[in-house]
């Protein structure tokens, strides 16, 4: 699957009930070694947007101004945490997770 | 490497996707026009940067996206073209650029090149008065 399939994709809980949709994927470089030692890409999770704007502008955690913060914020609504343990099935058109939506925590980046 | 590429967590969209991909030399070789990932594998991993036409066509709009999937396709010696895959284990370093440890074939370059390889370097007085 390509990243770019995933972005945008909406996400529903356990319960059905939509979550958002998918702005950006968290990775690590801590995973299983290649042959030449080197870590792979491990995902973490999926970021999840509330709002219409489906993309992190990268100024989500800006404080000042608050003009600015407040127009982010008209935009985004919402950014949630999915740690991939949640995650119970990925398609192009919907990602369902195993966790009510009130659970997830907020994006901490 | 630094720390970016190895201890901290990273927006796959936000710090990687689009971003410019150079080699250990430090030359411009194209953009990460997308990036394969492997749901499948155990954990699920990145498996490789994606580059090309028939990586950044597809995430161009409808009738768009298609126009360069296509008019790439016909161009291509390989009747099913493939974009072109970096492992994302060459990754050496992430900054602004993405630095790879891997070399990239001119004809792989990205649709940028592509783009003025086949079209605009074929117009009358395109090339530069110095060359």
């Amino acid at each position: 699957m390509r990243l770019s399939e995933l972005l945008g994709t909406e996400v529903h809980d356990q319960g059905g009930v939509r979550v958002g949709r998918v702005a950006d994927v968290m990775v690590l470089r801590d995973g299983p070694l290649d042959e030449n030692g080197r870590p792979a890409f491990r995902i973490l999770g999926l970021v999840v947007v509330e709002g219409r704007h489906a993309r992190l502008l990268g100024y989500e955690k800006e404080r000042r101004p608050a003009v600015f913060r407040w127009v982010v914020r008209r935009m985004a609504k919402e950014i949630l945490d999915v740690p991939w343990e949640h995650v119970r099935s990925v398609t192009p058109e919907l990602v369902t997770i195993g966790v009510d939506a009130a659970r997830l925590e907020a994006h901490a980046h | 490497m630094n720390d970016a590429a190895n201890d901290q967590s990273l927006h796959a969209n936000l710090e990687l996707l689009d971003h410019q991909i150079v080699t250990l030399e430090g030359r411009m070789v194209g953009k990460v026009d997308d990036l394969e990932i492997d749901l499948t594998s155990d954990p699920p991993i990145v498996g490789a940067i994606l580059m090309g036409p028939q990586a950044r066509g597809p995430r161009y709009p409808g009738l768009l996206g298609r126009f360069v999937v296509s008019v790439h396709k016909r161009m291509h010696e390989d009747p099913d073209p493939q974009p072109y895959r970096i492992p994302a284990s060459s990754i050496t370093d992430i900054t602004t650029a993405v630095e790879v440890a891997r070399e990239v074939p001119e004809s792989e370059r990205g649709l940028g090149l592509w783009v003025r390889e086949q079209f605009i370097g074929r117009i009358p007085g395109s090339s530069h008065e110095t060359e």
